[in-house]
């Protein structure tokens, strides 16, 4: 066993003690960790969309709206491109959920636990995606907002560690989401100083075509809050074959 | 009434021809809708906007606050025409159109059977969806009347499709819609009473948007969810649970 394997399988088994002691809290984690933090997700966009002072110097906080428009859209697309990143990554480094390698503490009816493992099995564990949405949010609002930042970090960690604790994910599937996503946002962010005038263009038509450009904005936040189903729908339809998320 | 009857079977027989048909049928009376309502409730806000995202001035005047009120109305309407349609239904307690008709189901029989548990315990008339969709087509009226008639035709296409399921009879999905009609228009009819509601929302989406977007937000989805986490409230926090 190499220091990785025997750190992550420290912590492993460290939060799923903490997690699988009783049915209610497993339960309570399972509930947590589907759909929680998407809806979250969702709902920080939209808190960064509309933060931030209007007009072109900020005065009351440090950065002006239009500036956290570009970094929601510069998030949004680093969502798509990290996403990419980590399917890549997924197909290169093969690596085995733990549920099926370690032994857990999974105190729920044994038929429910075996449908969310068959759920997640042609998914290998490295890299999280979870991780990668988690991160690519919580560096893109801590670039602007470290008081928004902070916060969100607090999120990040306590649903990586829920991840863990359920046995679907080692700790370095997270580090290693949380790697790619931080990758993705840095490559999305210098794209937007380098070039801004696309970024500018989407939010120029949320000022000129409101009544069009918001259902949008919004049909777009309820497909990350639905872990995107809908644009893989769409995927699945292209590609012709599935697409596991 | 025979009409009534005419009308579901009818209907019934138009999308039970394939399993395929049938289950877009389920699909399209599931969530759809809702995901339209909250569409629309988006596109009714940012309607008629001007210049800038905020209200200026607290008045009539004001091309934003009056839109912005006719939104408050409709939330407010919907949330009436549910309070208002679910006791009628409790009280008529008429059972729904697959327990006492021969519908047919083209699908696997346990899902039917599931679907039937779940709404069978609940009275058909009125039906409160379409007094929720009935209370926004009201508010879309409102905004622009050729608009209104597209939301018309969209309510009575996803009020035909649960006809065609056997949930309802035509004449509950009329006496909901105009339940939700009825029910925005007199929240509208007072909202000069009911300022005091009103504009203190209107106040924290001028001070604080970012806080006050990312609550409609949820709200917006949660209507997505057919008003999960609102049910879920209400049964934890009051003990009210809504059969739905």
């Amino acid at each position: 066993m190499t220091w990785l394997e025997y750190v992550d399988t420290w912590l492993l088994v460290w939060f799923n003690r903490w997690i699988g002691h009783s049915p209610e809290t497993f339960s309570s984690a399972l509930k947590i960790s589907n759909r929680a933090p998407w809806i979250l997700a969702a709902a920080l966009l939209t808190w960064l969309w509309f933060s931030g002072d209007e007009g072109w110097v900020p005065f009351r906080t440090t950065y002006t709206r239009w500036m956290a428009r570009r970094r929601v859209l510069s998030i949004l697309a680093a969502l798509v491109a990290g996403f990419g990143l980590a399917r890549v990554a997924q197909t290169i480094v093969p690596r085995p959920r733990p549920f099926n390698v370690v032994a857990l503490q999974v105190p729920i009816v044994p038929s429910v636990w075996d449908k969310i493992r068959a759920s997640m099995a042609t998914q290998g564990a490295f890299p999280s995606d979870h991780a990668v949405m988690f991160f690519i949010i919580v560096l893109g609002l801590g670039s602007l907002s470290r008081k928004g930042g902070a916060p969100a970090l607090v999120g990040a960690l306590f649903f990586s560690a829920l991840r863990v604790g359920l046995g679907f994910h080692w700790p370095s599937d997270m580090l290693g989401g949380a790697v790619i996503g931080a990758i993705a946002l840095g490559l999305v962010v210098l794209v937007e100083r380098v070039w801004p005038q696309p970024w500018d263009w989407v939010i120029a038509l949320f000022y000129r075509l409101p009544a069009i450009a918001y259902p949008v904005g919004f049909l777009l936040l309820f497909d990350l809050s639905q872990k995107f189903a809908g644009l893989f729908g769409l995927v699945v339809q292209v590609l012709g074959h599935d697409v596991a998320h | 009434m025979s009409w009534d009857i005419t009308w579901v079977l009818w209907l019934n027989d138009f999308i039970a021809q394939s399993e395929r048909l049938f289950l877009w049928a389920l699909f399209l009376s599931d969530r759809v809708p809702w995901v339209l309502s909250s569409l629309t409730l988006v596109a009714l806000w940012f309607a008629r906007r001007q210049a800038g995202e905020q209200v200026q001035e607290f008045h009539d005047r004001d091309p934003v606050y009056r839109q912005r009120i006719r939104v408050f109305s409709v939330g407010l309407g919907a949330l009436l025409a549910f309070i208002v349609a679910r006791p009628m239904a409790y009280y008529w307690n008429r059972p729904r159109p697959f327990l006492v008709m021969p519908i047919k189901a083209p699908i696997d029989p346990q899902i039917w059977a599931e679907i039937m548990r779940i709404l069978g315990s609940d009275g058909a008339f009125p039906s409160d969806h379409t007094a929720f969709w009935g209370a926004i087509t009201a508010g879309v009226f409102l905004t622009s009347p050729w608009w209104g008639i597209v939301a018309l035709i969209a309510t009575a296409f996803f009020a035909a499709v649960r006809v065609a399921l056997g949930y309802h009879y035509p004449t509950d999905m009329i006496a909901g819609f105009f339940i939700g009609v009825f029910c925005v228009l007199l929240v509208y009819g007072f909202r000069h009473k009911l300022r005091w509601l009103f504009d203190p929302w209107l106040l924290l989406f001028n001070h604080q948007p970012a806080w006050a977007y990312a609550l409609s937000l949820m709200v917006l989805l949660d209507i997505t969810q057919r008003m999960t986490w609102f049910f879920g409230i209400m049964a934890t926090a009051f003990g009210l649970n809504f059969p739905r």
